[in-house]
């Protein structure tokens, strides 16, 4: 690894900052930067993956980052960060849980994706609303009660109501939420925890 | 004669001195006082409003510590519940444990084919039949999600279900507030009304506080609805440590014990002097999976904690016991099972569940309730006085015997080996005699035990009246979502 991706990896925000800001400073191109911080992102991906890091520390790797890319970002104004697509996430009508949404927000926004994140009980106009004006790939909705996850598919049915179904991929999580529920309903994927979400977000799009 | 002698009536677990305690709870007040919780309901929002809580944008309550000081003066100090026969059977008092089952899963270990599914009304009757005749196990949760077209009717088939098939005290989760009344007014059907009910009290009500430091709409309604009725209430903290509290137990405990104090203010505003108890479960989030845990020690740790914690308040406590992670009734689920229930029965945790949890709560198995119900018989051995009295300590015994003699025949043992533990389902024979037997396993055991007492036991009926004022009811309910 660069020393620039072992900074990233050991979620040492403070020698990002100041490393990215000489690298900017003696010239080095923008992209090359963010290549680099997004290499120490993927070994962070790898080791939690094999169990050998935890999500505090993936989490502090993903701000350390974060702090690189906010630094670079001016320099790459005309062009867009590569992005792997945008996606609206949000807890359902009626339901106040959101750890397990928040995980997924940052664990996407780490993969390489732009996330919006609605919050918490997010009624299915709401949702229908924001893809109107995110025009997202993905759409995102966790529930944590069975009274609640019912709602989702009334948030399928609505999209597909507004002849919005068809360009976007839906995946659905949350405890009580299982793979047969989410066919149940009309979704594309399910997810049981934050880190399959970014795989299963990558392979639907591919 | 004897003088100034002390004595010890059974083993004695605890984690927090009183001064660990004050701390926690002046640390909880602080909180209270300076960030408040989020309350989002209106009625609550008001009665706090009214009695001089501070409040702030966004639903945000402040509650001083006088609230605080009030709600526990008047909430009761013990609660008592009763069977459906009328016989007031669980006291919930200082160290006094009952055992039960937990509620919600919404899938299930089939007993015949030992594969999960997803759980059907027809499992909820089976729980609560198992549960009515398992000597051990002292009040019934539906342990399985009805899955209806309406969220609300799903509850109010699985009460059905529990009180069609168990005598047994029951620990009713419902939708919201109006869905628990419903259930409240079935409760008193089948008690022969709503004083009878408030007599002998067959049924609390399940809610939950949404850590950290919020209580939603939902959960509001249910404990208003509780104090009303003077029906029990447990509203529980659901915190992951890590996640949605703080990851430190004693962090942990002061955010859950906000959201239960927090809640008490609400409760007693509305009624004082209406049942109330403190507890909930508190698990570290697991750091790799992201699960929520049922048999990680800091859970059961927690459990204790808040047990103590109740006593200090003078408040009954909802406990946790008999549930594992694992995702069948195999060794890791026998294992933590046994241990959460052991310490839960060391701390003295007034209704201890769950028995029956497995995969995190999100599977029901009847083998990990039979397996609970032979533990938790073990475990009132363990949990229970050593008497030293002269009788206990048998001197004249010993010298009848002598050196070399033998007690089998002695009268002294003839009066008191009955009192020695003797397990029903766990092996002791011989290694012969168990493979001559059929070499079970205890998975084999326990699971062909629940097969015989599922297709053999009935419960006691309702009575004609009862049974055809019940039926209506539902009907009434079924009505107003059917039309």
């Amino acid at each position: 690894m660069t020393t620039l991706a072992r900074l990233v990896f050991e979620g040492d925000k403070e020698h990002v900052a100041s490393t990215v800001k000489n690298m900017i400073e003696s010239g080095k191109d923008a992209q090359a930067i963010v290549d680099e911080l997004i290499e120490g992102m993927n070994e962070v991906g790898v080791r939690f993956k094999s169990g050998d890091m935890f999500v505090p520390e993936v989490l502090m790797s993903a701000d350390a980052m974060h702090e690189g890319i906010d630094l670079v970002q001016p320099l790459l104004a005309g062009h867009a960060l590569r992005s792997l697509g945008t996606a609206i996430i949000g807890t359902v009508r009626g339901d106040l849980h959101d750890i397990g949404k928040n995980l997924v927000c940052m664990m996407l926004e780490s993969g390489g994706f732009k996330v919006i994140d609605l919050g918490i009980d997010v009624a299915p106009e709401q949702f229908v609303s924001a893809v109107k004006e995110h025009k997202p790939a993905i759409v995102g909705m966790s529930a944590l009660l069975t009274t609640t996850m019912m709602t989702m598919k009334d948030t399928v049915d609505l999209l597909t109501e507004e002849g919005l179904r068809g360009d976007i991929k839906i995946v659905i999580g949350g405890a009580p939420v299982s793979k047969s529920f989410s066919a149940q309903i009309g979704a594309d994927g399910y997810a049981p925890d934050a880190a399959t979400a970014v795989d299963v977000c990558k392979s639907l799009l591919s | 004669m004897r003088a100034n002698l002390v004595v010890r009536e059974s083993p004695v677990l605890s984690y927090l001195t009183h001064d660990q305690l004050d701390a926690i709870h002046n640390t909880t007040l602080e909180l209270l006082a300076t960030t408040g919780v989020q309350i989002l309901q209106e009625e609550a929002f008001e009665l706090l409003k009214a009695a001089g809580a501070i409040i702030m944008p966004n639903n945000i309550v402040k509650i001083p510590e006088l609230l605080v000081k009030n709600a526990l003066q008047t909430a009761p100090s013990r609660i008592v519940m009763s069977n459906r026969l009328g016989k007031r059977c669980l006291f919930l008092e200082p160290g006094r444990s009952y055992f039960g089952t937990g509620s919600g899963c919404p899938n299930t270990i089939d007993i015949y084919s030992q594969k999960r599914r997803r759980t059907t009304r027809e499992d909820v009757a089976n729980v609560a039949k198992l549960c009515d005749c398992l000597s051990n196990i002292d009040f019934v949760m539906d342990l399985g999600l009805v899955e209806d077209k309406y969220p609300d009717l799903g509850y109010i088939y699985g009460f059905e279900a529990m009180a069609r098939n168990t005598a047994k005290p029951i620990i009713a989760s419902c939708a919201n507030g109006k869905n628990a009344q419903d259930i409240i007014d079935m409760a008193a059907v089948i008690m022969g009304g709503h004083d009878q009910l408030r007599e002998k009290t067959l049924v609390a009500i399940y809610s939950e506080a949404t850590a950290p430091l919020r209580h939603a709409q939902d959960a509001l309604e249910k404990l208003l609805v509780c104090a009303k009725n003077w029906v029990p209430v447990i509203h529980t903290i659901g915190s992951l440590a890590g996640a949605s509290a703080p990851v430190t137990m004693a962090g942990s405990l002061v955010t859950g014990n906000a959201e239960v104090l927090s809640a008490l203010v609400i409760h007693q505003l509305k009624q004082p002097g209406a049942p109330f108890l403190h507890g909930g479960t508190i698990t570290p989030i697991d750091m790799k999976t992201m699960v929520h845990p049922y048999g990680a020690p800091e859970f059961h740790v927690a459990s204790a904690c808040l047990t103590e914690m109740g006593r200090y308040y003078g408040l009954p406590v909802f406990s946790t016991g008999g549930c594992t992670d694992a995702k069948l009734f195999d060794e890791q689920a026998s294992a933590e099972a046994a241990y959460s229930l052991l310490l839960e029965a060391l701390a003295g945790g007034n209704l201890i569940h769950d028995i029956g949890y497995i995969d995190s709560g999100l599977t029901a198995d009847l083998s990990t309730i039979c397996f609970s119900d032979e533990m938790i018989a073990l475990i009132k051995h363990i949990v229970r006085p050593v008497a030293v009295d002269e009788e206990q300590l048998a001197l004249e015994a010993a010298q009848r015997v002598g050196p070399g003699g033998h007690f089998l025949k002695d009268p002294h043992t003839y009066k008191h080996f009955r009192n020695i533990f003797s397990p029903k389902l766990l092996v002791r024979d011989r290694y012969e005699i168990w493979e001559e037997k059929g070499g079970q396993t205890l998975g084999q055991t326990v699971r062909k035990k629940v097969i015989e007492l599922l297709e053999n036991h009935q419960c006691e009926p309702f009575s004609e009246q009862v049974e055809k004022s019940f039926s209506d009811l539902i009907s009434s309910i079924e009505s107003r979502f059917k039309n």
